[in-house]
């Protein structure tokens, strides 16, 4: 179920309901109904799904068990390897698998040994990449003894499957989540409040910005060798603004949704473009993932710790991971690859002072050139696009037959729009301004927002772009 | 929750106000198909029907072959619209002896998902209850005013203007107003950019249903693919072309139904263009003619056309 959807605009009123006044006397009912309630919202893609997370479920909620009881350091040992075997297996055969075979292929064929392997017709599970990195976090902390392995197993099912962070994060952590479901909820409207205007902000987002720039982006992307110049550089201009609204939008709506329940999930974006580092960005963009690579791949590396060709290399190996992490295909290598060079640049090279915007408008102007890689189909595409961006018509501003001056106007403003609220945004944490304790100002900005959701919206419904990692 | 309720409620309510009121102000809104629908039914008994994209538009004489016709063509109109826009003319009315479908070859590829017209499409919904997408939101947002009129925020500002405008039949006739653009883009445009090779099954079978709806009323009908100019086709995608003229083949072999194709046609010259793709009055009178000529009206019981080569 896609959280722009008439679908879920119906779903979440009813859970809503049942959830705070029918089940509101029991805790273990409370967080069945959300077992049930998540189930429901997964199942809506395809039903099939429901048993790969059952069984992540089980299989991770034993292995926790077993792991709590077990004080053998080798047993243990060989406990959390099932657990990862079983969760990376799921995912590699899900998602890597095609890629793997595919390249094996290539690279014998390349040394003259033509070998036969078919590549199967896998269809990837919407989230399996990020409720296995939820999962594997748990079993991980547990073996680690910084968590105790929970006995309720609906409260584990319901941290595994809570649906308003299931399929696109933040990728929540057993210590930060978990607990939430053993203690009794007690509405907070405050809460509730702030997860109304972030729901708002989300569909905003998302439906406003994200999707109205997806036309110009994707008609560009899926058929590159037929533009050159000006069209490729607005196209890759409005994924980077596509992209963190399509992807912060979602986040912003899942906080907001778990709130309406009384859950707090992590932050997972934080004006990611007005970072004045590259590993500045890293701390402002999909935060969830950022720290869940920094706890698990590089500081078991060995992160900081030794010498400096070391931690650059740990950087560079956590990156990559990273980027493979977000799909089976070469450019994601790279960008991962050239995300972690810049991180080892930004660390190493000593700070130019210069001031605030030029450092900002410097990491926005690269980070947006990496999102090139990131959106390409193809390495093929991807040396077209660096080969003939710089063709520029200057007879044609906009350049694309289909794209009305009005609308690339109206464009042009959201992003200007998204910039303003950003920087706002940053002013209002620092300042410790509470709007939504502010009920007349909150309806009116809530208001405004769905209004403009309505009067601009892109209605043709597109998945989250992170749906596919 | 007092106060969680208070702003939702608040929320919604200027929401709804917002959307009711909105609504009201584009409740006479008249999109093109509402214009064509409401010029017909004012002509009524036309006996020829004449239908396509905006390439088809010119061809507005107000009679053909001697019998009353309504054209009713519309920019960004595909095969689909063209299926549904005749079964409700057919359901409707039982004097139309001849359909003539304007049918490019690029149309039997045409994407509406990367030409941008589910706005368009959603403006048929009053008229003719069909929709590419029959989800319940698309029936909601074809349902509304607003959405139909992709929203229009010049409206707001144009008003009667509009609705005045339906009233005239003879205008409505010659609502065709060409797009001036290079002959270059648009070509590549139409037969790249807006082609998938994938949607030809789905739009050839949408051409048929056309000819067993207008076969089994006894009406006759005739596909024709006007003439582009040299600076249109020379940029044109070779491999449309192949698959045009293929589909066009196949039709005229399996049913039977008289094609005319002037893809390159060697009679126009640069004064039966006002662009690349769109011909200009001397232009479609030369069309009509021709078609006119090479149909013989046999008079028999089946009122069979034949064509002349």
């Amino acid at each position: 179920m896609l959280f722009n959807s008439i679908d879920f605009a119906i779903f979440l009123p009813i859970v809503f309901i049942l959830y705070w006044f029918v089940t509101n006397r029991n805790l273990k009912l409370q967080n069945l109904l959300i077992v049930v309630a998540s189930y429901v919202f997964y199942g809506w893609w395809d039903w099939r799904f429901l048993s790969l997370i059952t069984f992540s479920i089980v299989v991770d909620y034993l292995m926790g068990l077993l792991l709590g009881k077990e004080e053998n350091q080798r047993k243990r040992k060989i406990l959390l390897l099932v657990s990862i075997v079983v969760n990376l297996g799921f995912l590699g055969f899900f998602k890597y698998y095609n890629f793997f075979v595919d390249n094996f292929v290539a690279a014998f064929s390349f040394f003259g040994r033509d070998i036969k392997a078919n590549s199967l017709n896998i269809i990837l599970p919407v989230g399996i990449s990020f409720y296995t990195f939820q999962t594997l976090s748990y079993t991980i902390d547990v073996y680690r003894r910084k968590f105790e392995p929970t006995k309720d197993f609906i409260a584990f099912a319901a941290f595994v499957s809570f649906f308003p962070n299931l399929v696109a994060g933040p990728i929540e952590r057993a210590t930060n989540l978990l607990p939430q479901f053993y203690s009794k909820r007690v509405f907070n409207w405050e809460k509730a409040n702030k997860g109304f205007l972030l729901i708002c902000w989300g569909l905003f987002m998302k439906i406003v910005i994200a999707d109205n720039l997806a036309f110009y982006v994707n008609t560009v992307f899926n058929d590159i060798e037929s533009f050159k110049g000006l069209p490729l550089i607005w196209a890759t201009f409005f994924f980077t603004f596509q992209i963190y609204c399509d992807f912060a939008g979602y986040s912003y709506i899942a906080i907001g949704t778990a709130k309406f329940f009384g859950f707090d999930l992590i932050t997972n974006f934080r004006q990611p473009y007005l970072a004045v580092s590259f590993s500045e960005f890293w701390k402002r963009w999909h935060i969830s993932l950022s720290s869940w690579f920094k706890d698990y791949v590089y500081i078991p590396l060995g992160g900081n710790r030794k010498t400096t060709i070391a931690t650059n290399f740990n950087i560079l190996i956590t990156f990559l991971v990273s980027g493979f992490w977000h799909g089976a295909n070469w450019t994601f290598i790279i960008w991962g690859l050239i995300h972690g060079l810049l991180n080892i640049l930004s660390r190493n090279v000593t700070k130019i002072k210069t001031f605030k915007f030029i450092r900002i408008s410097f990491v926005f102007g690269i980070t947006m050139f990496t999102w090139v890689v990131f959106r390409a189909n193809s390495i093929n595409d991807l040396i077209y696009f660096f080969t003939n961006f710089f063709k520029i018509n200057t007879s044609k501003i906009i350049g694309l037959p289909t794209m009305e001056r009005s609308d690339f106007l109206m464009l042009i403003i959201f992003i200007v729009v998204l910039f303003i609220v950003d920087i706002l945004i940053s002013y209002f944490e620092k300042q410790k301004v509470k709007l939504y304790e502010k009920t007349f100002v909150l309806s009116i900005l809530s208001s405004i927002l769905l209004l403009s959701i309505y009067l601009f919206g892109s209605f043709e419904v597109q998945e989250f772009i992170y749906f596919q990692f | 929750m007092k106060p969680f309720f208070k702003v939702v409620l608040t929320t919604l309510s200027i929401l709804i106000i917002g959307v009711f009121t909105i609504e009201y102000l584009y409740k006479d809104y008249k999109t093109t198909i509402d214009k064509k629908f409401d010029a017909y039914n004012k002509q009524r008994s036309s006996q020829v029907i004449l239908i396509g994209n905006s390439h088809v538009g010119c061809l507005n004489e107000p009679e053909f072959n001697g019998k009353t016709s309504f054209n009713f063509s519309i920019g960004g109109q595909d095969i689909f619209h063209f299926y549904t826009i005749l079964k409700t003319v057919l359901e409707q009315e039982n004097n139309i002896e001849l359909v003539i479908i304007g049918v490019d070859y690029d149309l039997f590829g045409y994407d509406y998902k990367i030409a941008n017209t589910m706005w368009l499409d959603r403006t048929y919904y009053k008229k003719t209850k069909s929709l590419y997408d029959s989800s319940y939101s698309n029936k909601i947002m074809a349902s509304s005013a607003f959405f139909r009129s992709n929203r229009d925020f010049s409206y707001l500002f144009r008003g009667k203007e509009n609705i005045a405008d339906s009233q005239n039949i003879k205008e409505e006739n010659k609502m065709f107003t060409p797009i001036i653009g290079s002959a270059k883009d648009r070509a590549i445009e139409h037969s790249v950019h807006k082609f998938d090779v994938n949607l030809v099954n789905s739009n050839v079978s949408y051409l048929e249903k056309i000819i067993f709806l207008t076969l089994s009323k006894g009406v006759n009908i005739v596909l024709i693919n006007l003439p582009k100019h040299n600076n249109y086709y020379n940029n044109y995608n070779k491999e449309v072309i192949e698959i045009g003229k293929k589909e066009f083949e196949l039709i005229r072999n399996k049913y039977q139904v008289p094609v005319f194709d002037f893809w390159e046609s060697p009679v126009f010259n640069d004064t039966d263009f006002v662009d690349g793709d769109h011909l200009s009055e001397v232009g479609a009178k030369k069309v009509l003619s021709i078609i006119e000529d090479s149909i013989i009206n046999t008079q028999t019981h089946n009122n069979v056309y034949t064509i002349i080569d």
